[in-house]
C-alpha cells in the first residue's frame, strides 16, 4: 500500500504545478489581507469597499483570457456562464456593474502599480516591491 | 382600430431607432475614452437580447401575452412574445456617481406611450460603500425579478411565469435609497422608494395611471439564500373617458325605486366608475442556489378594491447538468374579488321605464358585467423546460407551458370570452448578452 502512495507522491510533484491565483493591492493600500468571503464580495459586487470603508476599483482580465475561467471557478464554484448569468441580473437591473476587465495581464500591474484603490488579480505572483498580494486562491484539484 | 398594426410596429420601430442610436452614442464616446474607469469617467455600453417563437394552442381567438403591454395577437406561430433587444449605458464620473441609460425595443401594444421603450434613465449618487440615492426612471423594486425580467440570460425560465409577472408594473419615475450591509455573513439590502408608475391592459386600454407610490424593500443573502419581501401603497388613478356614460346611466338606475335593480346597478357603477383606488402591494420572494440545485419561489398580493384582489405564486426548481439546465415550475394566480352575476332586470324594468329603455338598460348591464368578468385573471400553468448554456454569453431554452383558465378569468388574455379554456404554448428562445 505505501510504495503506491509514494507512487502517487511523485506523479503528482512530476506533473507541472497547478498554478494558484493572487489578489493584489498597491503597497499604500491599508488592506493587509483579504479572507475569501471578502474577496467573493468584492469581485462579485456585494460589497464595494475595502475592510476601512474606502471605495475599491476592482479589475479583471479580458473574457477571452485562458485563466479566466479557471480564475472564477475557484473564486466562487461557478462556471463562467453562470458568473455572466449573475452579473447580467445585477448590470441590467443597475445594481451594479462588473469588474472593469483590462487587455492583460501586464495592463493589470500597470493599473495596480498607479492606483492605490485597485484591486486586481494575476495568474503569476509580482515580484515588485510597489505591490502586495492580499490573498492566494488555489486552483482546485481537477475533478 | 386600423392603427392596430401600423401602432405597434412604429412603436417597436422607434424602441429600435432609440436603442441604435444609444449604441452608436456610446461607441463613438467610448472611442474618446482611454483607460476608462481607472478612477476618472468610465462609459461601459452592454446588452441583452432574445430572440424567441412560440407556438400557441388556445382557444379560437384567444391570444397570448407575457405582459399586459403586450399587443393582442390570436395567430399561432408568434415570434413577439419574447423577442426583445436592449441597450444599457453605464457612464460613471468617479465612484461617487453615475448616470444610467437602458432602451427596450419590443412590440407593444396599441395604448403603449412612446417613452415607454425607456426602460431606465438615473442618475445614481454614491456618498459612501453602503449607501445609494437614485434619482430619475429607475425599477419598481418590488418583485424578485422584476429588475432582470427583461433579461433572458439572467435566469432559467423562458419568461418569468405570466400568472405574476404579466401584470406588474416595471419602471417608477421617481427617487430610491438604497442601503447594503453585512452582519456575519448575511448581506442585507434594504429600499425605500416613491414615485409613480403605469398599469393596465395596453391592447384594450389606455394605461392606468399609478401615482403616490411609496415603498420599502428588504433582502438577506446568506450561502446561496436569498429572502426578499416589500410593501408598497399607491394610488391608481384610471380615466373613464369613454365609459362616462355607461357609468351614468349606471347611477340613475342605482336611484330607482326596485331594490332588485338598484342595488346590482350600484354595484357596476361602483365597479366601473371607479377612478380613483388605493392599492397595496406585498411581496415574500426567495431564491435558493445551492451547487447544481436552483429554487425560487415568489407569492405577492396586489389589494386594489374594487378592480381586484389578487394573489399569485410559483415555484420553479431546476438542476444543472454541464452545460444543461432541465427545470420544472408551477404558478397560479387568483383574483378574490367576486364574479358579477349578470342582470336580469328587463322584466322589472318595463313597467317603470318602459320596455324599450328597459331592453336597452338589460343590454347594458349585461355588457358591464361580461367587461368586467372577462378582465379578472385567474389561471394556473405547469411550465417544464431546459436552458442550454451553449456558449459563455448566450443560451437556447426550449419550454412548454399548460394553462388552466378559469371561467371568468382570461384577463391575461386577447380576445378571450368568458369561458374556462385550456392552452399549450412551446417555446425555443436564444438569450444573450453583449
Amino acid at each position: 500500500m505505501a510504495p503506491r502512495i509514494l507512487l502517487a507522491l511523485l506523479l503528482a510533484l512530476a506533473l507541472p504545478a497547478r498554478a494558484d491565483f493572487y489578489l493584489v493591492v498597491h503597497a499604500s493600500n491599508p488592506q493587509k489581507a483579504l479572507t475569501h468571503k471578502a474577496a467573493v464580495d468584492l469581485f462579485m459586487g456585494r460589497s464595494r469597499a475595502f475592510a476601512n470603508g474606502d471605495f475599491a476599483l476592482i479589475f479583471d482580465l479580458p473574457r477571452d483570457n485562458p485563466r479566466r475561467a479557471a480564475f472564477y471557478q475557484a473564486l466562487t464554484g461557478m462556471s463562467v456562464a453562470q458568473v455572466n448569468s449573475y452579473w447580467s441580473r445585477l448590470m441590467f437591473s443597475g445594481q451594479s456593474v462588473p469588474p472593469q476587465a483590462l487587455p492583460d495581464e501586464t495592463a493589470m500591474l500597470g493599473i495596480l502599480r498607479r492606483n492605490p484603490s485597485a484591486l486586481g488579480w494575476l495568474s503569476k505572483e509580482p515580484s515588485e516591491p510597489g505591490l502586495r498580494t492580499v490573498l492566494v486562491i488555489k486552483e482546485p484539484t481537477v475533478k | 382600430m386600423f392603427d392596430q398594426t401600423s401602432g405597434p410596429f412604429r412603436r417597436c420601430a422607434r424602441g429600435l431607432l432609440a436603442a441604435v442610436a444609444l449604441t452608436a452614442w456610446a461607441v463613438a464616446a467610448q472611442g474618446q475614452e482611454g483607460e476608462g474607469g481607472a478612477g476618472g469617467p468610465g462609459l461601459r455600453v452592454s446588452g441583452f437580447g432574445t430572440l424567441g417563437l412560440s407556438h400557441v394552442q388556445a382557444p379560437q381567438g384567444w391570444g397570448f401575452r407575457r405582459e399586459l403591454t403586450q399587443s393582442a395577437s390570436d395567430k399561432p406561430w408568434r415570434h413577439d412574445v419574447d423577442t426583445r433587444l436592449g441597450v444599457q449605458a453605464n457612464y460613471s464620473l468617479g465612484s461617487q456617481f453615475e448616470l444610467v441609460a437602458q432602451v427596450i425595443a419590443r412590440k407593444r401594444a396599441t395604448h403603449a406611450e412612446d417613452g415607454d421603450s425607456l426602460e431606465w434613465a438615473y442618475v445614481a449618487y454614491r456618498p459612501n460603500a453602503d449607501w445609494t440615492l437614485r434619482a430619475g426612471r429607475v425599477n419598481v423594486d418590488a418583485f424578485l425579478m422584476a429588475d432582470y425580467r427583461n433579461v433572458g440570460y439572467g435566469f432559467t425560465a423562458a419568461r418569468p411565469p405570466v400568472e405574476l409577472y404579466a401584470m406588474l408594473p416595471t419602471t417608477l419615475d421617481g427617487v430610491d435609497l438604497a442601503r447594503s450591509w453585512f452582519q456575519g455573513d448575511a448581506q442585507w439590502r434594504a429600499k425605500l422608494m416613491v414615485g409613480s408608475t403605469q398599469i393596465g391592459d395596453f391592447a384594450t386600454g389606455d394605461p392606468g395611471r399609478v401615482r403616490d407610490v411609496v415603498g420599502a424593500m428588504v433582502s438577506r443573502e446568506e450561502a446561496g439564500l436569498l429572502v426578499r419581501a416589500s410593501a408598497s401603497r399607491a394610488r391608481i388613478r384610471l380615466d373613464l373617458g369613454s365609459t362616462q356614460p355607461a357609468v351614468d346611466a349606471l347611477t340613475q338606475l342605482g336611484g330607482l325605486p326596485i331594490p332588485a335593480v338598484a342595488a346590482q346597478a350600484q354595484l357596476l357603477r361602483d365597479r366601473l366608475g371607479a377612478s380613483v383606488i388605493p392599492a397595496t402591494f406585498l411581496e415574500l420572494g426567495l431564491r435558493y442556489e445551492q451547487g447544481d440545485w436552483q429554487w425560487s419561489a415568489e407569492v405577492v398580493r396586489i389589494k386594489a378594491v374594487p378592480l381586484v384582489r389578487q394573489t399569485s405564486a410559483y415555484a420553479t426548481v431546476g438542476h444543472r447538468i454541464g452545460e444543461w439546465t432541465p427545470f420544472v415550475g408551477y404558478s397560479r394566480t387568483r383574483d378574490a374579488m367576486p364574479v358579477l352575476a349578470t342582470p336580469d332586470w328587463q322584466a322589472a324594468l318595463t313597467p317603470v321605464i318602459g320596455p324599450a329603455a328597459a331592453a336597452q338598460s338589460q343590454a347594458l348591464g349585461a355588457l358591464v358585467t361580461a367587461s368586467v368578468n372577462q378582465a379578472r385573471v385567474q389561471q394556473s400553468g405547469w411550465s417544464l423546460g431546459a436552458r442550454w448554456d451553449f456558449h459563455a454569453q448566450a443560451a437556447l431554452k426550449l419550454q412548454w407551458d399548460r394553462f388552466r383558465i378559469d371561467a371568468d378569468g382570461p384577463g391575461l388574455w386577447t380576445g378571450a370570452n368568458g369561458q374556462a379554456g385550456r392552452a399549450h404554448v412551446a417555446t425555443a428562445v436564444v438569450d444573450f448578452i453583449f
